[in-house]
């Protein structure tokens, strides 16, 4: 095997921002060798409003990961979440004029590009493409289909795509530091990267971040990703609700969510008081375990409630590994239970797994993404993309410029 | 009777008089309009009769202000006295024109500036360009909109994009171009009707005048009609989706709101209701609502509801502001704006009123509200659900 230069993936988070370094070993396991965490400033609902400063929080955390990983970072993969981050289907099919009817693998790569010949309104840019699956002659769901006979074939896909600028903004960022931008991906699909089995994927799993500025999530169905997306909510509103509802401040109230927050009203303690001391401009004051419990339960029923209604008309039989709830609101008390509630599906905590090395600091949902990263990266330099956007690939990294131009279509990274 | 408001629209500029024209050309009832250009052919263009022009800039431009806001905005200081003649008696002027060229985006802060010297209202209704039309034009549009609210009472633009969604992404250019002005000239009747026509309920024009003094210089305009059996729902919905009020998010950031219902002889009390219950979800709860209706036997079948917002909105502690749906003559509880109390203590502290803290995005407030359905997400949850802690 080939050796493969560390991969540094770079989450730049509503609350933090995290670096990891990590290594291939003679055994193809990937060693974490360094990591850093430093709290982000200048970032909001997962989008860069302050260039300068989360200019400078990147900085510091690469500089840190650098030491401790006793490397010289160059080049980072980057994980991106927002709102903005959207998926649609697409589906493109291709007459099979062969006279034996054998479907080819350049019908594959035709009916490929015809897929994703697509056009998005020009403020839009893809992330990613991932290839669900083929169909026959409307008929048969294949995931390869060359050597089979047909007809017709047809190539279903999810194309992830978010806001042009929104995008650029991050990478524009690192580029001036200076860094490459190795590989832009989808904060989700580093999430489920970092915490799902192979197994889970295949039983169909529902995984959700949540963060502090956006939650991400993606659906893993029979046939790979059925969908995916982002709601510019997080941690951040439950915050907010609650510094608005009893009117303390933001520190305050955040320290309020993590003594004593919880998804679900515990009812036997409901009447339980809080102190609140006094801080400057704001007065002494005692709430309710209960009153504070109820604040944080609506924000995050109605988010669970809201994801629900994303994902609306997708089978709920498919989904048999249940959800996945990993990212910082994870560590919110009941979550998961609320989350039951909610989907009706068994519900686990992910915790990023499969990775040797620092694991004592990466392995909390926290990290998710940027352990997620690290694979996404590694997998991406083993399996560069094939045909046509390994050339858009290559002029890409090449100009250095816009990254995310089409994107690698990583259905391979899946395989 | 009281005598009926003085009002009139101004239409400057390329776009404007274009708008003008429109209005003055397809309703038969209307204000009173003028079209002021510093360009003879397409002041040429206005038909004869229906509206009054006014050629200035003659000696100064040679016939166009070449797109430079300068030249615009000197264009119309020279015609001064001219200008100020025309204001003379009103109550209040519509200015209107497309922001992003020379004389609309020069001239419109001094109309505002002289028509408020004679005690006459203004309300600037200005086009924003579209996005293609590149980020130049955008800037400097952006600089004529803020130098109109500075000298106008309230402003309301209507950024052409919002209407893509409303038109399409296949429509072609000057069709565009087209529409967005016959959108304009449509949102410019509704306004003048809902003023100088007061209805059997409600408003008249001294609500409006408080609303738009109080509005602190920026606004917005939505409308929406509908006909057939669940008109007043269907109307409803269309108001809260049209596109100048940014998929419901300038509803929900409102200060106030003044919403003017008209219908045939054949409206009911029921529908006027449920309209106003309607809004009524979408704005927040201590926001100030004030609701009109009007009959007109033209609009027999049909409902069409018009509202103006103000984004900021500081009533004067007399409080001028009295609202509509007081008046209703059945005995149904009229829909109040009252803050709601939301806070309140197992042990009876009293109620921590709402009413003076922020409005609860201050988080949020450097970036885009999230809006889901056309609700703002950044809002806290317990608030939109009305949980009393």
């Amino acid at each position: 095997m080939r050796h493969l230069p560390p991969i540094v993936a770079l989450e730049i988070g509503t609350a933090k921002v995290a670096v990891a370094v990590g290594e291939v070993q003679s055994d193809h396991s990937i060693l974490i060798t360094g990591f850093h965490r430093e709290e982000s400033k200048g970032v909001r609902k997962g989008e860069i409003v302050d260039v300068e400063t989360a200019q400078t929080c990147v900085r510091m955390a690469l500089s840190a990961a650098e030491e401790s990983a006793q490397v010289d970072i160059e080049r980072v993969c980057l994980a991106v979440s927002g709102g903005h981050i959207r998926s649609d289907r697409q589906t493109a099919s291709l007459p099979i004029v062969r006279e034996d009817g054998l479907i080819t693998e350049e019908d594959e790569e035709a009916v490929r590009q015809m897929a994703q010949a697509t056009s998005l309104p020009s403020d839009r840019e893809v992330l990613h493409w991932v290839r669900q699956h083929y169909t026959i002659d409307e008929e048969r769901r294949v995931t390869r289909a060359a050597g089979m006979e047909g007809s017709r074939l047809s190539l279903h896909m999810l194309i992830l795509h978010g806001d042009r600028k929104r995008l650029h903004t991050p990478a524009i960022l690192v580029r001036e530091i200076p860094l490459e931008v190795e590989a832009l991906a989808f904060g989700g699909l580093c999430s489920a990267l970092g915490v799902l089995t192979a197994e889970q994927k295949k039983e169909g799993v529902l995984v959700i971040d949540l963060g502090a500025g956006a939650t991400d999530y993606l659906l893993y169905g029979t046939s790979g990703i059925a969908d995916a997306g982002s709601l510019a909510v997080g941690g951040d509103h439950v915050t907010n609700d609650i510094g608005y509802a009893f009117a303390v401040s933001t520190r305050q109230a955040e320290r309020l969510k993590r003594e004593y927050g919880s998804a679900l009203v515990d009812v036997a303690n409901r009447k339980q008081a809080i102190q609140i001391p006094a801080e400057l401009g704001f007065q002494e004051r005692t709430i309710t375990l209960g009153m504070l419990q109820t604040v944080i339960h609506e924000r995050m029923d109605e988010l669970f409630r809201l994801l629900l209604k994303r994902i609306g008309d997708y089978p709920r039989h498919e989904i048999r590994a249940g959800i996945v709830l990993t990212g910082g609101g994870a560590k919110l008390r009941q979550a998961r239970e609320l989350a039951e509630k909610v989907f009706r599906l068994p519900c686990t905590i992910g915790v990023p797994t499969g990775l040797d090395g620092l694991m004592g600091q990466v392995a909390d949902p926290e990290y998710a993404t940027v352990a997620g990263l690290i694979k996404y990266g590694f997998l991406m330099a083993r399996h560069p993309p094939e045909g046509f956007w390994r050339r858009v690939w290559r002029r890409v990294t090449f100009l250095g410029r816009t990254v995310s131009a089409g994107g690698p279509e990583h259905a391979e990274v899946e395989a | 009777m009281k005598q009926s408001p003085q009002l009139a629209v101004l239409g400057i500029g390329h776009a404007g008089c274009k708008i003008a024209t429109r209005l003055a050309v397809e309703w038969t009832d209307h204000p009173t309009v003028l079209a002021v250009g510093t360009d003879p052919v397409s002041l040429g263009q206005c038909p004869e009769g229906v509206l009054e022009k006014v050629w200035i800039g003659e000696f100064l431009t040679g016939g166009s202000t070449g797109g430079d806001p300068e030249i615009g905005r000197q264009a119309a200081e020279r015609e001064r006295p001219r200008l100020q003649n025309i204001f003379a008696g009103l109550d209040l002027a519509f200015l209107v024109g497309g922001l992003g060229g020379g004389l609309a985006t020069g001239a419109l802060p001094v109309l505002a500036r002289l028509a408020r010297a004679g005690g006459c209202l203004t309300v600037g209704l200005v086009t924003l360009p579209f996005e293609f039309e590149g980020e130049y034009r955008r800037r400097r549009a952006e600089a004529g909109l803020q130098a109109l609210r500075e000298a106008a009472d309230v402003v309301i633009a209507l950024p052409n994009q919002h209407l893509f969604q409303l038109f399409g992404r296949e429509v072609r250019v000057a069709e565009a171009f087209e529409r967005a002005d016959g959108m304009v000239s449509h949102a410019l009747y509704c306004l003048w009707r809902m003023m100088a026509r007061p209805g059997i309920l409600g408003l008249d024009f001294a609500d409006i005048r408080a609303l738009i003094k109080g509005a602190g210089g920026i606004g917005a305009f939505g409308f929406g009609q509908a006909e057939g059996e669940s008109r007043a729902e269907e109307a409803a919905r269309r108001l809260v989706q049209c596109p100048y009020l940014e998929g419901g998010r300038l509803l929900h950031e409102a200060e106030a709101v003044l919403i003017s219902v008209t219908g045939g002889p054949d409206m009911t009390l029921a529908e006027v209701d449920t309209v106003g219950r309607r809004i009524r979800e979408v704005v927040r709860s201590e926001t100030p609502l004030l609701m009109g209706t009007s009959v007109d036997p033209e609009w027999e079948g049909r409902i069409g509801i018009t509202l103006l917002v103000a984004e900021q909105w500081s009533a004067e502690p007399s409080g001028q502001l009295r609202l509509g749906l007081q008046d209703l003559p059945s005995g149904e509880e009229p829909t109040r704006a009252e803050p709601e109390p939301v806070f309140r203590t197992e042990e009876g502290q009293g109620e921590l009123s709402l009413a003076n803290r922020a409005r609860g995005r201050d988080r949020f407030k450097d970036s885009e509200p999230t809006l889901e359905n056309g609700e703002n997400l950044d809002i806290p949850t317990f608030l939109r659900r009305k949980v009393l802690l």
